[in-house]
């Protein structure tokens, strides 16, 4: 057990610190958009009569009620027989993903912190808001677990978790389950749009966070530069790494479009984070679109209002 | 040899290697340094770009600078330079003769002048030659002429004398010794002054050139010989006098010393073009004034350059009294007139205002503290006064009184000498006699030496009683030997008794010079302060009584001397004593140097500038070939330097190299060093003009920032926020009311701009009608500069919301508002409240009951609104009725802050997206009240707002 909790250190501060970070959330309810019979019980309010523990609604009696069912105290007052109906509650599954290879553990100098452990924090924040509202959260090809130590279990999941595999894994997941994939997608974009579809066609939707290191936006180097890829072994000898910078912008930048177009099709939603910006923000995106709320932001400017370069896009169509 | 300016190359030849250095920068400029290796994990997507340009990265130009600097250095220091090379030659084959001026006014430069000794000597060694060295200032024998080796162990011992140098002498004794032999190479270091013979020496020398060379080296105007002696300035201030041996301009400044050599002032001197002295006073009281005992040039170490003084020169304080009353009516003809004027330029002169003789001795013994005491004409002081006076000459006061009527109707006790009733008078209508004449001083008067004028003549005078024994000394008699002046030893001090008025009504000798000088002599016997504690005063008020006429006849034997430095030492063995009467007249010179001469107390002081001296520069010498400066300087080999420099570049190319290879951060910092190390390199030459280039550039830039903050502040309505300098709360603020300002463009009328950061202490503020203020916790208090411009602001309408972000602290018991009231503390705020429920805020645009941001629970306050109705009014009319101020700790930008994809940035506490909307309106609602002011307090909209809340 003490040698368990050595092995643990390593992430034991990103607990620590998704900790705080969950601190200050609110707790998370997936939004249940699909109905699902399968879906295990939960406290999740699905605003329908069914199995669960809050009051409903009270309706006549039927003949296929059990005589149980009938509540005797309200039909008392009447001259009919009323059943009372709970609230349907049930848990949603969430399924997280990290990509834990080696390129995740770069960190340049424009950062403070590596992808890996941005992608751990968010997982770990993630895996307490989820369960601290009764949600099922599980690690992709393992098996969902809820209540307060979910985070605890993950983490040291990951910890034993030794694939370096830069793409999620084929696995089988529930159906109606949303999935959270971190990572920096760096991969082709062709293998990776193959593992999308496995997922997506298992009926669960998913969210992409991309988590990329601010030098990886930029290519803040210049002079005379050799570039190692931290898997897969390619390198590349550029003589004035500052005459690249500006056609590699343009290329993550289409890699970045090229995904969000994938996602897009697949109803994913998609949210892009630096690791020199705070955790705390691409949290908060991923509550939003896990509960549901970016759809209906009141305060955003209606189409044409503000933003000019907006409307110039918007103009042609 | 090559020579270019003041260095020198020995293997000129490999200065043809810079010219290969364009190619060495060529090279080094495009031979690509090794890549520096980084991680990228997005290589592959880097590979699929095709790279623009196949050329490799040039060496960074610093570093291929120092490359080309390391390069230089090498080719220069191959090249064997030097600074000064030493390039003159003698002509003619014969011995050197050195002769070396070494008189006070060399001193000063005295290495210079060992340096240009040591460089000839080094040539005449190269030449192979013998070497007579002739210093100008001694009376030793010539020498011979010997190797250099041996002279320059002889030059060792070459000082500079205290006087000045006997050429006339010399040039006699050279002649007669050296007569046989010519063809000298004839080198005379000069001090630059003439003495009088510089040109018949000149041409001694030159005789004994003939066939050789003659060269004169002098200094130049900057190391021109200075002397200084001792003057009386306006209003009888002691003051050096500066002479110089060039004409000026010069400047400088003078010492004055105490006999321990502690400065007791300074005083500037400015000789003005064309001259050649000046006058400098000093500003010193007297007490001060009299301690000085020596006046120094500051920086000179010449004898020259300092002038000693001695008790001659010293100020008495000299108190005059009358018992007179004839002062006021006739001033002219009043014996204090006489006596005043003969005694103002040696002596600080006092005379009470007070009538009352016995007060006004009092007062000059106790307050003035004077060590002259002159009593015109008063016949019998009253015993307290008497008695006073006693005690003060027992301390050594001099008293000195004029006979007069009353006096001559019985006098007291403080007289030399008993005196007759009833005076005498001569060549009046009833007498037999004729005015009489001053016989001679005798050797032992302290008068003696003194010019008697032929006119002076005594009409009436009083008598000494011949029945009393005269013990009284005589200085002075008339003609047919009836005493003039008669004086008394009493205790330390003295009575002197002149016989005669000190007006002209008994003779005319207050007329004349001599009446000055006898007083002149007679103050000089009293110490300078009579009473004070301190050996030297006491000794030399009881010296000056004892050797009064023992310096008349004693010569005066030298105590301390100067030598050649101007440094006070025991007299050399050749000094030999003064006579005194011969004194005045005597000049410095081997056997009498400047210094102290005579018994410790009554010293008196040889100077070699005396009051009229004058320095005369060096002519211009005929015959001679060659007539240099003192600008010999010894060769100094740069090539060691050079290699050392070019070690310290190699050792920095190392390290830039290092850091090069070794990562960016690293990297950055070493372009920082080199750009520092660089800009060292050219401060020198490029600071001056750069800083002046600067200066308009940086003024115009900041006027047209200013022009286009405002253009961008007012072309568009815009929301703005105050900077605080930390970067998070910044970003906040602008995300913040950049959402704001998106979700005003959607719901309401007005359309913003982008949001503004605003410097508080330098942006003007009055282009913005509201003002987002976040208060960093450690918020230092403001100027008063933008105290006084924001109340400015506030007054004129801004509305500025303060927001304190601390609300989650209260709720865990922390105290709020400490930053806010450090911040703004001294500002004029008005009263505050919550915000009322009726308050235009709450329904300005939404209706509103609370004002939450990213927290909840804090209240919003506002201006209180006045109770006065008139009060109120003049706000409406000032403002619009809008608060100046409104503070809140819910962190509202927080609330408001928006990413690009307009996806909230915060989360908001206690939660939900309601709190978050209400944030919104909160804001709109601040907006519109900012905006509109007190439109919607109109009473007009009641019925419509409360049909809507459903009363």
């Amino acid at each position: 057990m003490a040698n368990a909790r050595a092995a643990l250190q390593p992430f034991l501060a990103e607990e620590a610190q998704a900790h705080g970070l969950a601190a200050r959330m609110p707790a998370l309810l997936v939004e249940a958009r699909r109905v699902a019979h399968t879906v295990t019980h939960g406290t999740h309010g699905r605003r329908r009569p069914g199995p669960g523990e809050t009051f409903w609604q009270f309706r006549h009696f039927d003949t296929n009620d059990p005589m149980a069912a009938i509540d005797w105290r309200r039909s008392a007052s009447s001259d009919r027989l009323f059943v009372r109906e709970r609230e349907w509650e049930a848990a949603h599954t969430v399924w997280l993903w990290l990509d834990l290879s080696p390129s995740m553990r770069f960190r340049s100098f424009l950062s403070k912190t590596t992808k890996e452990s941005r992608a751990v924090v968010l997982a770990l924040a993630l895996t307490e808001l989820l369960a601290r509202s009764g949600e099922r959260i599980g690690l992709m090809g393992r098996v969902p677990s809820t209540g307060r130590y979910a985070s605890r279990k993950i983490a040291e999941v990951l910890l034993s978790e030794t694939a370096d595999d830069s793409l999620p894994p084929p696995a089988r997941l529930n159906r109606f389950s949303e999935c959270i994939l971190f990572s920096d997608f760096l991969e082709p974009i062709e293998e990776t749009v193959a593992r999308f579809h496995e997922i997506a066609s298992q009926g669960v939707r998913g969210h992409l966070v991309q988590i990329l290191d601010p030098a990886e936006e930029t290519l803040p180097y210049s002079g005379r530069t050799e570039f190692e890829a931290s898997e897969g072994g390619d390198t590349m000898i550029a003589g004035r790494a500052e005459d690249l910078r500006d056609k590699y912008r343009e290329r993550i930048e289409r890699h970045r479009l090229d995904l969000q177009e994938v996602a897009r099709q697949l109803g994913w939603s998609f949210v892009l984070h630096h690791t020199d910006r705070p955790a705390e923000e691409v949290l908060l995106a991923v509550h939003g679109q896990l509960a549901g709320q970016e759809r209906d932001y009141r305060y955003r400017a209606g189409r044409g209002a503000t933003a000019p370069a907006a409307r110039a896009t918007d103009a042609p169509s | 040899m090559m020579t270019l300016g003041p260095i020198g190359f020995m293997q000129p030849w490999i200065l043809l290697a810079l010219a290969v250095l364009p190619a060495i920068w060529w090279l080094l400029r495009f031979t690509p340094p090794s890549p520096k290796v980084v991680e990228f994990p997005p290589t592959r997507l880097l590979k699929e770009l095709k790279p623009t340009e196949e050329t490799p990265a040039r060496s960074p130009w610093w570093l291929t600078l120092m490359r080309m600097l390391l390069a230089a250095l090498l080719i220069l220091a191959l090249a064997r330079p030097v600074i000064n090379p030493d390039e003159g030659q003698f002509t003619g084959d014969g011995t050197l003769l050195l002769v070396v001026d070494n008189g006070w006014a060399s001193a000063a430069y005295w290495s210079a002048r060992r340096e240009a000794i040591e460089a000839a000597i080094d040539r005449a060694d190269r030449d192979d030659r013998t070497v007579l060295i002739v210093p100008t200032a001694s009376t030793d024998e010539i020498g011979e002429a010997l190797p250099a080796d041996a002279v320059r162990e002889r030059i060792a011992g070459l000082v500079p004398q205290p006087f000045a140098p006997d050429r006339e002498a010399l040039a006699a004794s050279l002649t007669e010794t050296l007569k046989e032999t010519s063809g000298y190479s004839v080198m005379w270091l000069s001090d630059g002054l003439d003495y009088g013979h510089a040109q018949p020496f000149a041409d001694t020398l030159a005789k004994l050139a003939e066939g050789g060379s003659l060269t004169v080296l002098k200094p130049g105007a900057e190391e021109a010989p200075l002397g200084v002696g001792h003057a009386r300035a306006d209003g009888g201030v002691l003051a050096g006098r500066v002479v110089a041996g060039a004409k000026g301009p010069l400047l400088g400044r003078i010492r004055a010393l105490t006999a321990r050599g502690e400065p007791l002032g300074e005083a500037p001197y400015v000789i003005k073009a064309g001259e050649t002295e000046a006058i400098a006073p000093f500003d010193l009281p007297l007490e001060i004034r009299n301690q000085v005992a020596r006046l120094q040039i500051k920086g000179q170490r010449s004898a020259g350059a300092v002038h000693l003084l001695d008790a001659q020169s010293q100020w008495h304080r000299v108190g005059i009294v009358s018992g007179e009353s004839r002062e006021e009516a006739q001033p002219l003809l009043s014996p204090l007139y006489y006596v005043e004027r003969a005694l103002s330029p040696y002596a600080d002169v006092i005379r009470p205002s007070e009538r009352n003789v016995a007060t006004a001795v009092n007062d000059l013994i106790e307050k003035q503290r004077v060590s002259t005491i002159v009593l015109a004409d008063i016949g019998k002081l009253v015993p307290a006064t008497q008695e006073e006076l006693e005690a003060w000459l027992d301390k050594g006061g001099v008293l000195i009184r004029f006979a007069g009527p009353r006096l001559e109707q019985g006098g007291d006790e403080l007289l030399p000498a008993a005196l007759r009733r009833g005076g005498r008078s001569m060549g009046g209508a009833l007498s037999w006699g004729t005015p009489q004449q001053l016989s001679p001083f005798e050797d032992d008067s302290p008068f003696s030496g003194l010019d008697i004028p032929d006119d002076v003549r005594v009409n009436r005078q009083v008598l000494a009683d011949p029945a009393v024994a005269m013990d009284a000394e005589v200085w002075a008699t008339l003609a047919d030997g009836t005493p003039l002046v008669t004086a008394k030893h009493h205790g330390d001090g003295w009575i002197v008794l002149f016989h005669v008025t000190a007006n002209s009504d008994w003779s005319n000798l207050p007329l004349s010079g001599l009446f000055v000088e006898m007083l002149r002599q007679t103050i000089t016997l009293g110490p300078s302060q009579v009473g004070t504690p301190g050996d030297e005063d006491g000794e030399a008020g009881e010296a000056a009584a004892g050797t009064v006429r023992s310096s008349a006849t004693t010569a005066l034997a030298p105590v301390q001397t100067l030598d050649g430095f101007g440094q006070l030492v025991p007299p050399p063995l050749n000094a030999a004593p003064i006579a005194p009467d011969s004194f005045d007249k005597t000049v410095a010179g081997p056997d009498h140097p400047p210094g102290y001469y005579g018994p410790s107390g009554q010293a008196r002081a040889l100077n070699i500038v005396k009051t009229n001296s004058k320095l005369v520069p060096l002519p211009d010498i005929e015959g001679a070939s060659t007539v240099g400066f003192y600008t010999l300087k010894k060769p100094f080999a740069l090539e060691p330097w050079l290699y050392l420099a070019a070690l310290g570049i190699f050792a920095l190319d190392i390290l830039a190299v290092l850091a090069l290879s070794t990562g960016l951060g690293i990297r950055r910092h070493h372009r920082a060093a080199a750009a520092i190390a660089l800009a060292a390199l050219l401060a020198a030459t490029a600071a001056p003009h750069e800083a002046l280039a600067a200066e308009p550039e940086t003024a115009m830039t900041s006027d047209e920032a200013a022009d286009d903050f405002a253009l961008r502040a007012t072309l568009k309505t815009r929301l703005a926020y105050v900077l605080t300098g930390d970067g998070e709360i910044d970003r906040t603020s602008e995300d913040g009311l950049m959402g704001l300002s998106k979700v005003l463009g959607a719901r309401t009328a007005l359309e913003p701009g982008a949001p503004m950061g605003v410097d508080i202490e330098n942006d003007d503020l009055s282009f913005f009608p509201v003002l987002y203020w976040p208060v960093r916790e450690d918020a230092e208090s403001l100027s008063d500069k933008t105290l006084a411009k924001i109340d400015a602001y506030m007054k004129q309408g801004g509305m500025i919301v303060f927001d304190t972000r601390d609300q989650e602290r209260v709720a865990y018991g922390g105290s709020q508002g400490k930053a806010l009231t450090r911040l703004i503390g001294q500002l004029d705020i008005p009263a505050l409240e919550p915000v009322p429920g009726n308050h235009v805020l709450t329904r300005s645009f939404y209706l509103m009951n609370s004002f939450p941001g990213r927290w909840d629970g804090g209240s919003l306050w506002v201006e209180a609104e006045p109770a006065d109705e008139a009060e109120r009014n003049a706000r409406s009319r000032r403002t619009d009725g809008v608060s100046s101020v409104v503070i809140t700790s819910n962190d509202l930008a927080s609330a408001w802050a928006l990413d690009e994809a307009n996806r909230p940035l915060y989360p908001v506490v206690p939660g939900g997206e309601l709190q978050r909307e209400m944030a919104f309106r909160a804001g709109v609602n601040l907006v519109m009240y900012a905006l509109t002011g007190n439109y919607k307090a109109d009473q007009v909209h009641v019925p419509a707002l409360l049909e809507r809340l459903g009363q």
